[in-house]
């Protein structure tokens, strides 16, 4: 992974943002962060609405078409300005523990919010009926939240990777 | 002032301290304050977005505050308070630092937007809570909410590229601040100066001593490359100190932009060595101010090329981090060293015998 760090280090694209990082690299954070806000109030909204929190006075699908595009919008948002930092400094991020945790993290829960989206679509009428109440359901949501604040937290520990003492690769080096 | 004092209070509380030498709570700080901004964030876009007519229009205005608002001031609460804790463990360097005056104020104008909404074009609100199109002062004052929390986001961000983390206890004023910092309005700007040195500051540029230069700006931004780049050799074996992260190597840049600047303001013509009463503690090897200013008045020319030394080795380093070149940044800091001690050695402590002996030993500049 070091090796294709490099290279990609060595790429134009790469190099680009290198020779302009004073103000691209903050700027492309800011731009992540701002898709991290989007991402977590569109999801929170969904998760509180499943949870019987608020917004009670629409169904679950109604809740889901106001904030789903948005949701979604975000995580391309976020797609993209992370990317883009992983191509301004792949070493930085490639080569910590803390990115590849969150990576995962990332990819169990856009799953899980695919399938949840999917799945009120097709069963509306069993997701307000039955599987909202159902106490396995709950518990997923809450281990969304969980997830959310991993990923936040992983996302800064990338610039901290050396906490992890001997998980971290950078401690290789 | 004596805010300075208050910052310094702050920093040195039990609970900076405690922030400051533990490993994981200034990275745990620093998320936690990213989660609440993000549902801080997050939760004020889903209502400006509804006031602008762009989301959420099919339901009132009222209903789509109503159960929000309370998520967005916990939140918002619980980034107060991490935000604090952050600023306490180095409240001069921040107090300071441009990014984060920026977003102190940004964030009083979104608060200042918002009473104004509230006093104004919300008192009507009963006329428009269905509407998806909503008045033109509500739409301007959500217009301005989206801007001003993406600017307060920006301004976050910066603070961290502009201050060098946790660990800058006493960052030097930076040389863009300089007129501020002579003007005496950046009064936390030199955290090291005191007393007369600070009064003299404060008079005019010709009154600042090159020992308050010194103490102020080189020295520090000499300590922080020195110790930027180095081989540490303990009992887990020998491990190499180098800049990561991309706030490090900004870090270096920063330092030695302020070491490449400071040629230019130590060999000004006329600036005198040191205040009369800046006696020296070993008269044995260091001169005094009168003897240094002696050598001084009498071999400018000689002066300005030993600043220039420091000058063009700065520059080096600074090719070298731009680069990302380490070994280059190690011989250029080595460099800078050796300029620095060439200069001491002529002007300041030029009877120290076992001094000169050392530079001898390591190569240094000697003439």
């Amino acid at each position: 992974m070091k090796a294709f760090a490099e290279w990609l280090s060595r790429s134009g694209p790469s190099v680009f943002i290198q020779s302009h990082e004073v103000w691209m690299i903050p700027a492309l954070q800011s731009l992540h962060i701002v898709g991290i806000g989007l991402a977590v109030g569109s999801a929170l909204m969904m998760t509180l609405r499943l949870l019987g929190w608020l917004d009670m006075d629409e169904t679950l699908l109604q809740n889901q078409r106001r904030f789903g595009p948005w949701l979604g919008g975000a995580l391309c948002l976020l797609l993209v300005s992370g990317s883009l930092l992983v191509i301004g400094e792949p070493v930085r991020e490639l080569v910590t523990f803390s990115f590849w945790l969150k990576m995962a993290f990332v990819a169990a829960l856009t799953g899980m919010a695919v399938a949840f989206h999917v799945s009120v679509k097709h069963d509306e009428g069993e997701w307000e009926r039955d599987l909202m109440k159902r106490r396995s359901v709950r518990w997923t949501a809450w281990v969304t939240f969980v997830m959310w604040a991993c990923i936040i937290i992983l996302g800064r520990l990338i610039a901290y990777d050396h906490i992890w003492g001997h998980l971290s690769p950078a401690t290789k080096a | 002032m004596d805010i300075t004092r208050w910052l310094k209070a702050l920093e040195d509380t039990r609970l900076a301290d405690g922030i400051r030498h533990s490993l994981y709570a200034f990275p745990l700080l620093e998320s936690l304050h990213v989660m609440a901004l993000s549902v801080v964030f997050g939760t004020i876009i889903i209502v400006d977005l509804r006031l602008l007519g762009l989301a959420s229009t099919r339901r009132p205005v009222t209903r789509v505050t109503a159960e929000l608002l309370r998520w967005t001031w916990s939140a918002f609460a619980a980034a107060a308070v991490t935000g604090a804790l952050m600023f306490l463990t180095n409240a001069r360097v921040y107090a300071n630092n441009t990014s984060f005056r920026v977003k102190m104020l940004l964030l009083a104008l979104a608060g200042l937007n918002m009473i104004i909404f509230h006093r104004t074009a919300l008192r009507t609100i009963a006329r428009w809570d269905r509407d998806s199109a909503t008045p033109g002062a509500s739409k301007s004052a959500a217009a301005l909410s989206m801007v001003l929390w993406v600017g307060i986001i920006v301004a976050g961000r910066v603070i961290g590229f502009t201050t060098t983390g946790a660990e800058a206890k006493a960052a030097p004023p930076s040389i863009e601040n300089f007129d501020d910092f002579l003007s005496g309005a950046a009064d936390g700007a030199a955290p090291t100066q005191t007393g007369a040195t600070a009064r003299a500051a404060h008079d005019d540029a010709a009154n600042l001593t090159i020992k308050v230069l010194m103490d102020t700006l080189v020295d520090p931004s000499g300590d922080f490359l020195f110790e930027s780049v180095e081989d540490i050799a303990d009992e887990r074996g020998i491990t190499h100190k180098a800049p990561q992260t991309a706030e490090d190597w900004a870090a270096v840049r920063h330092h030695l932009q302020v070491l490449m600047d400071a040629p230019a303001l130590l060999d000004v013509p006329g600036r005198r060595a040191a205040e009369p009463t800046d006696r020296s503690r070993n008269p044995a090897s260091e001169s005094q101010p009168e003897e240094i200013q002696r050598l001084l008045d009498g071999q400018h020319a000689d002066f300005v090329l030993r600043a220039e030394r420091l000058r063009q080795a700065a520059a080096v380093g600074m090719d070298a981090a731009n680069a990302r070149d380490l070994k280059a940044l190690f011989a250029a800091i080595s460099l800078i060293d050796k300029a620095c001690e060439s200069c001491h050695l002529h002007y300041w402590y030029p009877n120290d015998e076992r001094a000169h002996q050392a530079a001898k030993e390591e190569g240094g500049i000697l003439e």
